[in-house]
């Protein structure tokens, strides 16, 4: 009976991990599609202080040398400088959003092995959920290597394919998908480990 | 995600907090329904995992639909900023 229990709570445990699976799984591939670059608050906000302190340092210079330099149209020209170079800046940073079809072909291949880890992990909690008497826990010499590959290409994926922030973002998540696994591992081996317990 | 911005841009000249509480009820209702997909009930997680699927789906919203409300030129959703 206590077995019975424990098995019960390992399922519920397995579950549970599946959802932290999957949103892992979108963090890393939202971060590649670098989605919501172009539309972020942030990226505004930079243009508009760079495009203003282009205006203040532009006219301090060129008041420097005696020019007036205070004019509306003048105030204006410098702005649009400002938020062209912003736009520069912007593009190297935060980067635009990435269509599928604009992937390389190393990225493609990871996106596509991390989907077939979700898909794996799916097709097993389904099984669990509609078989409640079979164990799926036999497989996990498999399971386990499939995910050293993948801890493997997300540790060697050429970042330099993203945006400055996109490539910090990705060692970040890179290492939470990666607590993932141990977490996993603590479940196949009913220890208190990982990151639920 | 759609559903979350159409339910936001019907709200004008509506306070932080009246923001802030239809994106926590969309990412609890998210919640909840990942866990159905999962073979779970509420009741299988404890209110703290509870609490930190909630917080993990609110944070993603907001960033969402900061973007999205942004871009659409709803400027009134700057309050949301910070």
């Amino acid at each position: 009976m206590a077995q019975i229990s424990i098995l019960d709570a390992l399922k519920k445990r397995y579950k549970l991990w599946t959802i932290h699976l999957e949103r892992s799984t979108d963090a890393i591939k939202n971060n590649i599609l670098q989605t919501g670059s172009g539309k972020d608050m942030q990226e505004r906000l930079v243009s508009f202080g760079m495009a203003s302190l282009v205006v203040y340092i532009g006219s301090s210079i060129i008041g420097l040398f005696g020019v007036y330099a205070g004019g509306f149209l003048g105030g204006l020209v410098l702005f649009a400088i400002g938020w062209s170079l912003s736009k520069l800046f912007n593009k190297r940073f935060f980067g635009d959003e990435r269509k599928q079809s604009d992937l390389k072909e190393d990225e493609v291949e990871l996106l596509n092995y991390l989907d077939s880890l979700v898909s794996t992990h799916q097709n097993i909690r389904s099984a669990v959920n509609s078989e409640p008497s079979l164990i799926f826990f036999t497989d996990y010499p498999n399971l386990r290597k499939a995910f050293v590959g993948a801890k493997h290409m997300l540790e060697n994926y050429n970042t330099k394919h993203l945006a400055y922030k996109h490539r910090m973002k990705h060692f970040v998540i890179a290492k939470k998908y990666a607590s993932e696994i141990y977490t996993f591992d603590a479940i196949y081996a009913n220890k208190k480990g990982g990151n639920r317990a | 995600m759609d559903n979350l911005i159409d339910k936001l841009k019907t709200l004008k000249n509506k306070s932080q907090d009246e923001y802030r509480e239809v994106i926590q009820k969309h990412s609890h209702k998210q919640v909840l329904k990942e866990l159905k997909e999962a073979g779970l009930y509420k009741d299988d997680v404890s209110q703290e995992e509870f609490d930190k699927l909630v917080q993990e789906k609110i944070k993603e919203n907001t960033s969402f639909a900061k973007g999205a409300m942004v871009a659409g030129g709803a400027l009134l959703f700057l309050e949301l900023l910070g």
